[in-house]
């Protein structure tokens, strides 16, 4: 799988989206439970501005020494005992990891849930070097996706959004012999004891890390589900794949960050589970004896010294696919990279480059609700703006937007003559109140407030296709009507 | 003994070539504001009580309130409660520091030493119930923060079906800010930190909210006021 999570093109992605009606509803369903929750933990924290500013700082700081840092946190892991690998890129990552195992003659290994252990693809590598390989992904979300012969993730925080109980039932009935009824509880249960004894005989954990403590060496996870402590715990020899912007200072700065990416991403005021953990000391008796950490540029340093540098701010929370109306419609499959919504927009075409995922940053209404929401202050859209920029002028790779293109000329014609757009403007709200509107108008607050209309005819069609088209908040008379009566009575 | 560190200097001339073959001189990071060390921490602990008491109930953890003199009697209750079997304790010097006797026939202990690493995990997996004494205890996130280390090993805490947190009320502070300004200071070198907020949990399928995944399936929280 990879970065890219598929051989199609965008728009036959957009095609396959537009026909998963409960991808849809379960996305946006998401979405609005997680505005409630995220929404009224920032507002009981208070301040939000100001922790979103000393958020942004401790990072800003960290790109900005990242060799220093780098070399911080290496030196510390070495002196405990411990082994660090710097990756150029996912071979690299992937020989290391291979040359461990291999070593270890380890066939039983457990993983916990890592978005750049999938960047790299690493379980397909782990499976082909053996044919008695265990290797079991131990989040709930990545377990089921396993188990469902490894179908891809299409959310950062929710991996199996789109997968329902049925469809999960289904698939514990078929492989690990469940017979009990769809209820969550009883399936969670199932997992929780399947993967329970294969915890117990696990030789490796493989993990990834929220963030690398660099004044101590260790490294920092947050679970609810407590698998990352397992991982940590039981198997011998721990390997942990992290990106190279992962890194602070000291624990300080990372209890900041634990903090906002908890509220960011699930509405929690910390993760039930938050660790911070290294190389056993010798007088320990569980936790790894061998423990290695593998650092992997894979492209990010593209971004260094570049108007793209911020996207390595990311702490991958979530939160801006949450509120994007892009997202909302196509669901995270269509974007075709393990990084959907705005954050894989913009981090997509760094890592992987604009022939693959050029298309992306188009994907996007600009309307920068993701950058209002991010904990740490990525301009987001300004970034889609970039790179739309970048391609277009300094590329010169014109984007193929002849639909695209066909609709802007008659917009462009229609705003472009005084009287056609105020003829347009007085219709816009008489017009759209006529069209079907959305049964269900989301939570009070969110982008939707006033309702969604869902089928438009003509030049909205595309639109409506398949994105809502929010039906703009009611008015007693239009901003230039005013204007013309406030001009006249001066 | 000392690690190794493979493709260290190839790795860092590429960052440093992207910007452009000048380094940057290092300044240590700044706080631009004190805001975390700020928050909730003009509380009485009454007041943070309070919301302690509140934020337990959201993660899902019991939390009971008492005193030095019943605290005993409080474990007992809630080891039977748990269904009794095997009991499992840390050695360190905590239990007899605060008085804390844990009553069963089933008593294990963590033992302390490397050459025991399968005993152990084995020993915490056959355990219904964990016992252990809190670092700290958060009264905005009613997290419990614990260092693992010789005598309580990671498994302790992660492989009992249940969990009882033996929290002095004296160490309650706001948020995770105190306790990681603590730790900074006072960590134990190559010991592990832990902040727990209540039992494993996951929204997983279809956002229904399911406790216990991986660890414990219940955490109880004995706040004893006097200690
Ligand atoms: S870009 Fe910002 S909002 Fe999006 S996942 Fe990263 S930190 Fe969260």
């Amino acid at each position: 799988m990879g970065l890219s999570t598929s051989t199609k093109t965008f728009a036959e992605r957009l095609e396959d989206s537009k026909k998963d009606k409960f991808a849809q509803a379960a996305v946006a369903r998401a979405q609005d439970t997680q505005w409630e929750k995220r929404e009224s933990s920032r507002e009981e924290l208070g301040n939000w501005q100001e922790w979103r500013d000393i958020a942004e700082s401790i990072r800003q700081h960290t790109l900005k020494h990242l060799p220093h840092y780098l070399t911080e946190f290496s030196d510390n892991v070495a002196a405990r005992g411990g082994h660090v690998f710097f990756a150029a890129d996912a071979k690299e990552a992937n020989d290391y990891v291979k040359k461990i195992v291999l070593e270890k003659n380890a066939k039983k290994i457990v993983k916990s849930k890592s978005m750049v252990t999938t960047e790299v693809d690493i379980d397909p590598m782990l499976v082909s070097l053996s044919d008695d390989m265990d290797v079991l992904e131990t989040d709930l979300a990545e377990f089921i996706l396993q188990v469902a012969d490894w179908d891809e993730p299409s959310h950062i925080v929710f991996p199996a959004l789109h997968k329902n109980r049925d469809q999960i039932r289904e698939i514990f009935a078929a492989k690990l012999g469940y017979e009990g009824d769809n209820d969550p509880v009883n399936l969670a249960r199932c997992a929780r004891d399947t993967m329970r004894k294969l915890f117990l005989k696990s030789e490796v954990g493989i993990t990834g890390c929220n963030f690398a403590i660099a004044n101590t060496g260790d490294i920092n996870l947050s679970t609810n589900e407590g698998n990352a402590d397992l991982t940590i715990s039981i198997p011998k020899t721990q390997i942990v794949l992290m990106g190279m912007e992962r890194i602070v200072p000291s624990i300080k700065e990372a209890e900041i960050l634990d903090n906002m990416l908890a509220r960011s991403a699930v509405g929690q005021k910390l993760t039930t589970y938050v660790t911070f953990a290294g190389q056993k000391a010798d007088d320990e008796s569980d936790g790894p004896e061998d423990f290695h950490v593998v650092i992997l540029d894979n492209g990010r340093s593209n971004a260094i010294g570049t108007e793209f540098e911020s996207i390595l701010q990311c702490i991958r929370c979530g939160a801006c696919l949450n509120v994007c109306p892009v997202y909302r419609q196509i669901g995270g499959h269509a974007y075709g990279s393990i990084y959907p919504g705005p954050i894989g927009s913009v981090l997509s075409p760094v890592l992987g480059g604009y022939e693959q995922y050029g298309d992306l940053p188009y994907a996007s209404t600009l309307c920068g609700a993701c950058t209002e929401t991010c904990p740490v202050k990525i301009p987001l859209h300004e970034l889609l703006i970039a790179h739309r920029r970048v391609m277009e002028d300094d590329l010169k790779m014109h984007h193929d937007g002849s639909f695209v293109n066909m609709e802007m000329n008659a917009v462009g014609m229609g705003t472009g003559h005084p009287a056609m757009f105020g003829m347009a403007m007085n219709m816009a709200h008489a017009g759209l109140s006529m069209l079907p509107k959305a049964k269900e108008i989301t939570v009070e607050g969110s982008l939707f407030e006033y309702g969604a209309v869902r089928k438009a005819p003509a030049l909205a069609k595309g639109w409506t296709d398949v994105r809502d088209l929010p039906v703009a908040p009611p008015h007693k008379e239009q901003f230039r009507q005013w204007y013309k009566k406030h001009k006249a009575g001066k | 003994m000392t690690g190794t560190i493979e493709n260290r200097e190839k790795f860092l001339a590429t960052l440093l070539e992207k910007r452009g073959g000048v380094e940057l001189p290092f300044e240590a990071y700044q706080p631009i504001s004190n805001l975390p060390e700020t928050h909730l921490a003009h509380l009485t602990t009454d007041e943070l009580l309070a919301i302690a008491r509140d934020q337990a109930a959201r993660v899902s953890a019991n939390l009971i309130e008492t005193t030095a003199s019943k605290m005993n009697e409080v474990i007992a209750g809630l080891i039977e409660k748990s269904g009794g079997e095997q009991v499992m304790i840390p050695t360190t010097d905590e239990f007899d520091h605060f008085g804390i006797q844990v009553e069963s026939n089933q008593l294990v202990q963590w033992k302390i030493g490397a050459e025991y690493r399968d005993e152990n995990i084995m020993a915490a997996q056959n355990s219904n119930v964990a016992v252990a004494v809190a670092k700290f205890f958060l009264a905005e996130s009613a997290t419990i923060a614990v260092e693992s280390e010789a005598g309580q090993g990671r498994s302790l805490h992660f492989l009992p079906t249940h969990y009882i947190s033996v929290i002095p009320l004296s160490r309650m502070v706001a948020r995770s800010t105190q306790a990681a300004s603590w730790f900074e200071e006072n960590k134990k070198p190559g010991s592990t930190l832990h902040f727990i907020s209540g039992p494993s949990n996951s929204g997983d399928i279809e956002m229904q909210l399911v406790v216990g995944l991986h660890g414990p399936l219940e955490i109880n929280y004995v706040i004893v006021k006097d200690l």
